[in-house]
């Protein structure tokens, strides 16, 4: 039987950072078992005789804070880091200013939100990612799939057929005007075969796609972009009615109270709505987590839309409006983008990102998609030009020596 | 609410610690964190991964479906969004088909614009079969302002007996449910009880409530706003959860308060009027259609010339000799489906139809 | 404290260990709080066996008292301060970041809390050819941004920033610098707490390698980890906290590292913005500092330091996020 390997068993490591069952914990510490060298040389038969557990548990235990079975921490210099990303393809958006503000479009690895008023253009943002994400590689694309997780009902198939027609007959310019390029069998339709919709209608059935999209990704190792549109909807207004529902958060309020005093959370007058908040939060914060996890460990891109709200500051000048789910949240996502209007254009605005700095750019829909803004007769020379040169700035970089 | 424990594909041992923590479906043990299900159940780490799968898939039910398969109609009723025709060829057309039959479509514009004009034509299509265009149902109107306009309704429906003599036989007056809501208590109950069960039945393909800003901006003044948006939302909600379950096109009719801010938020352009009801609702708004008066009268002449289609069964000529219409302006503020766009419209005895003239202009 | 094994020393034999876990005498603690009297009369243990057991434990366990000399020339030999790549932030923490010491930086969204740990990462690399580690919680950290973090780099044009261009004209000071930063991403507290382990294990031991020569250890962002566990009936979350905080002070004392970490700023009860993680936590870093943006120019950054050990608090000082670089 397998006793905790030597090269952690001096560890003074306590048996607290491990992810054990709170049960287990409580009788190995009552047995005297706080650390790791405590169970050096500790058989797990003997072990479930001495602490009164489960022999299975015993070995369950051994187990882990031996770390078998676990691949040991990656641990990556910034160098290798780098020579990665620069083999990662990045996804367009198609609009060329709004790329070079990304740093050649949507980053794979990161979460990048995306927040706006209604009627902006989250969603056609958001259709335009998941088209852009089947872009073929020999154009410098990603040249893969995408999830999209509709959780609003926004979703009009035509209207992504329209945006991936365009993008395939743009891509297919493109390809004729370059050499040896030879992009096949890439049409509306094998674009569109490429997203994978699921339709969420609740907070509950949201988390559960969530938590299953580890094993999707798992089984389409192609996907490169997971799309939510959006992550405000179902907790701003599906929340607090369900939950009322849910007998067990009743005998939660008590501790809750109790926790937030502790740690000063975000406490409001009412108790009910406090509790809300902290789950909400939560669940949030877990929700935020499981999407970075997706994003590094899969090589992908994860876009999400958040709804815009208006909060009323004191002394300034009235009212302002600010991306919903409160402070918390946008301490979550690596990437914000902020789309509104101004003068009758639309606008986006990059404001939070750990590598570009704060900058505003113009950007207009048109029927094929998101675009640049250029003068309208020069639009068509222009715009091919325009995206080839982005794309191949991201992807033609040389590797380092 | 959710898929009981015990149903579940995991080890029994699993699911008898979860139902002895308190935890009986779905929702209770999704909304709860991996430690602390651990804590309550005092299952491995392991077991909770198994049994959050198992509550996953069991809660997703089917598999997933593609765009692909979406586009190509392969997929099951509930993804795929039929649209109900507005009446009037060149309108549907720009509208991809017409109404969606999905969340919420918005109708807002000042007083007397058009909207409740739009809305009784709505009635009437809806009842139509689904090859013209219809959804082969009935209607509940929910009237919350003033009192529903008999009259026009009569007189529209008998315009359109007229024009569709030869598809269908059935009186158009029959299938519209009128329910008069004075009150919060009355709109609350007339969607929480009232609506599903007629919608249960399968009858009703189309939820008209004119107009929800009227009831909003007179109970609530600035004081409670939070509490306005509350109510706001879960109305918004609950009409969104009808639409999406019985596939019924729901129309709420808005109205415009005074821009005040300099900034436009929702909407392309700077403009006088902007919706009323703010962000919360909006929020809630899948498309957003924006009607505004125009001046000048035409003839009916003028405009229905070249409006006839090769459908020789149904006869679009309405009026035969020249009537004043009135001229309005219906512009898509946002859709997720349609470019911002603006048609001129006239509104003329026998109902709602695209200028043609106007067109373009 | 340690669990009481047989063998620990000549006396505790199994028949004694026995004797004394029928007593729920299971830790060296539990032995050394009770009377040694009462040990004997309740396990029939002979008073002899017990004493010499309790010497034994006490000479093994007990820590040896240090001089204040001992101590001073001990911090002295192993004084460092790193310098954080910006001029005034340095100034307000009175040189930069102090080894032994546990920094905490913390701001609202967009704030540019992680610029900042990446300005100090590849300064330390840079400036003092020191290794550090990254421990990324939110998923924020690219090779490619700490380039714009590299002297120079200002001075070239943004589009150049990213292209070949750059990479070309630095490339073997690229190399040097980035590979000096080593980057572990972790999604749970768990995981923290094992990546910690194992930095602290391999600079205990002085084997070099990946870990070896760190000299800075940067944790983007704390409150992050935290959030997913925190609420509903956990009270091990609290106890997480407290160790995580901790290992960090053990760590940077033990190996003299410095310690950078953020916290995100939410609002509190009163709207007043406050660091997360509440009470608890606030003990733990020896120093704290608020940023913030700035309402006049959106490069430049407030930072106030609002707890300190040798700073008078609170000073605010204003920095652009991209100055000059420092010659050298």
């Amino acid at each position: 039987m397998a006793c905790v390997s030597a090269s952690v068993a001096h560890s003074q490591r306590e048996l607290l950072t491990f992810p054990l069952a709170p049960a287990i914990r409580a009788k190995l510490s009552s047995a005297g078992f706080l650390t790791v060298a405590d169970l050096n040389n500790v058989k797990p038969s003997q072990l479930s005789k001495e602490a009164g557990i489960a022999l299975e548990d015993a070995l369950e235990v051994v187990k882990i804070i031996s770390g078998e079975g676990k691949t040991p921490m990656p641990s990556q210099s910034a160098l290798e880091l780098l020579e990665q990303e620069q083999n990662l393809p990045s996804i367009v958006t198609f609009c060329a200013k709004l790329d070079g503000v990304l740093g050649g479009g949507v980053t794979l690895r990161q979460v990048t939100e995306i927040c706006g008023a209604p009627g902006v253009g989250k969603t056609q943002m958001c259709i335009q990612l998941a088209v852009d994400a089947s872009i073929p590689e020999e154009l410098g694309g990603a040249g893969g799939e995408a999830v999209y997780i509709d959780t609003e009902g926004s979703f009009i198939v035509e209207r992504v057929a329209d945006i991936a027609m365009a993008t395939a007959d743009h891509c297919h310019r493109m390809a004729a005007s370059a050499d040896d390029v030879d992009i096949g069998n890439y049409t509306m339709e094998t674009i569109l075969a490429g997203i994978h919709y699921f339709r969420c209608h609740d907070h509950i059935e949201l988390l559960a796609t969530i938590h299953l999209l580890t094993t999707f990704v798992q089984k389409h190792p192609k996907v490169r972009v997971i799309v939510v549109d959006s992550i405000a909807f179902p907790f701003r207004h599906n929340f607090d009615d369900l939950s009322m529902r849910t007998r067990l958060l009743t005998s939660m309020a008590q501790s809750c109270i109790q926790l937030a005093t502790n740690f000063d959370l975000a406490v409001s007058v009412c108790a009910w709505e406090m509790m809300m908040m902290t789950i909400m939060m939560m669940i949030l914060t877990s929700m935020a987590q499981s999407c970075i996890q997706l994003a590094t460990n899969f090589d992908l891109a994860v876009v999400l839309t958040n709804q815009m709200t208006t909060r009323f500051t004191l002394g300034s000048n009235g009212s302002q409006l600010m991306p919903a789910l409160g402070e918390s949240w946008g301490h979550a996502c690596t990437v914000r983008l902020i789309l509104f209007w101004e003068n009758s254009q639309r606008h986006a605005m990059l404001y939070k990102s750990p590598s570009h700095r704060e900058t505003t750019v113009l950007y207009q829909i048109t029927t094929g998609g998101i675009r640049d803004v250029i003068s309208r007769k020069t639009c068509s020379d222009h715009e091919p030009q325009e995206a080839d040169g982005t794309e191949s700035a991201v992807t033609k970089r040389p590797r380092l020596a | 609410m959710g898929v009981s424990i015990v149903d579940l594909q995991v080890n029994p041992r699993i699911i008898s610690a979860t139902k002895r923590a308190g935890l009986h479906d779905s929702t209770a043990v999704l909304n709860l964190s991996g430690a602390e299900l651990e804590r309550l159940t005092g299952l491995t780490s392991s077991d909770i991964t198994q049994l959050k799968d198992a509550v996953s898939e069991a809660v997703l039910g089917t598999g997933t479906i593609t765009a692909l398969e979406i586009w190509r109609r392969q997929c099951s009723e509930e993804t795929r969004v039929p649209r109900l025709s507005t009446g009037c060829d060149q309108l549907d057309k720009a509208l991809r088909g017409g109404l969606l039959t999905k969340g919420i479509t918005e109708i807002v514009g000042e007083s007397a614009s058009g909207k409740t004009q739009v809305c009784l034509q709505l009635c009437l299509c809806v009842q139509l079969p689904v090859k013209y265009g219809g959804l082969a149902g009935g209607a509940m109107y929910i009237c919350t302002e003033g009192a529903f306009p008999n009259r026009r309704l009569d007189q529209m429906a008998r315009h359109f007996t007229q024009r569709y003599s030869r598809v269908t036989k059935h009186r158009f007056t029959d299938q519209i449910l009128l329910e008069h809501v004075a009150d919060f208590d009355g709109l609350d109950q007339c969607l929480q009880r009232k609506l599903p069960l007629a919608l249960a039945r399968g009858k009703i393909k189309l939820v008209v409530v004119d107009s929800v800003a009227a009831l909003f901006r007179c109970h609530y003044d600035n004081h409670n706003l939070v509490g306005r948006a509350k109510h706001l939302a879960s109305l918004a909600m609950q009409l969104r959860r009808l639409a999406d379950q019985y596939n019924v096109v729901v129309i709420c009719v808005n109205q415009v308060s005074a821009n005040m801010s300099k900034v436009s938020d929702v909407s392309s352009q700077p403009r006088q009027s902007i919706p009323a009801l703010g962000l919360v609702w909006a929020d809630h708004v899948t498309c957003r259609l924006m009607m505004s008066r125009r001046d000048g009268y035409v003839t009916m002449a003028d405009t229905f010339r070249e409006n006839e289609t090769e459908d020789r069964t149904v006869d679009k000529r309405m009026g035969t000799e020249s009537q004043p219409v009135s001229r309005k302006r219906l512009e898509v503020v946002f859709a997720p489906h349609l470019p911002p766009v603006v048609f001129p419209l006239v509104i003329s005895q026998s109902g709602i139809a695209v200028e043609m003239n106007g067109l373009g202009t | 404290m340690s669990a009481l094994r047989p063998w620990m020393c000549k006396a505790l034999t199994d028949k004694v260990w026995l004797l004394l876990r029928d007593a729920n005498i299971n830790t060296v603690i539990d032995f050394v709080v009770r009377d040694r009297e009462e040990i004997a009369r309740t396990c029939c243990i002979a008073y002899k066996d017990v004493v010499s057991i309790g010497r034994v434990l006490m000479a093994q366990f007990s820590t040896f008292p240090l001089t204040g000399l001992q101590l001073y020339t001990n911090i002295m030999s192993s004084h460092a301060i790193l310098s954080t790549g910006i001029a005034s932030l340095d100034e307000l923490l009175d040189g930069g970041l102090y080894a032994g010491e546990l920094c905490e930086l913390a701001g609202e969204a967009a704030s540019g809390k992680t610029q900042v740990c990446m300005r100090c990462a590849v300064t330390v690399a840079t400036v003092h050819a020191q290794n550090t580690m990254y421990i990324d919680t939110c998923g924020s950290f690219a090779g490619q941004n700490t380039l714009q973090h590299l002297p120079g780099a200002h001075t070239q044009e943004k589009t150049t920033f990213n292209g070949p261009f750059f990479v070309l004209l630095f490339g073997e000071m690229v190399e040097e610098t980035l590979s000096k930063i080593n980057c572990v991403k972790v999604h749970d507290i768990y995981t923290l707490l094992s990546a910690l382990d194992d930095v602290s294990s391999s600079l205990k031991t002085r084997t070099g390698g990946q870990h070896g020569n760190v000299k800075l250890i940067v944790v983007d962002c704390v409150a992050a980890i935290f959030s997913p566990i925190l609420g509903g009936q956990q009270m091990d979350s609290l106890a997480l906290i407290e160790h995580l905080g901790r290992q960090l002070k053990s760590m940077a004392a033990d190996c003299s590292v410095a310690c950078l970490i953020t916290n995100n700023l939410t609002s509190g009860v009163e709207g007043e913005c406050q660091p997360c993680l509440g009470k608890v936590w606030a003990h733990v870093p020896h120093t704290r500092v608020l940023m913030g943006r700035d309402s006049c120019s959106d490069t430049s950054r407030k930072f106030t330091v609002v707890k300190s050990v040798r700073v008078k608090t609170p000073v605010t000082v204003l920095a652009e996020m991209n100055p000059e670089y420092p010659a050298g």
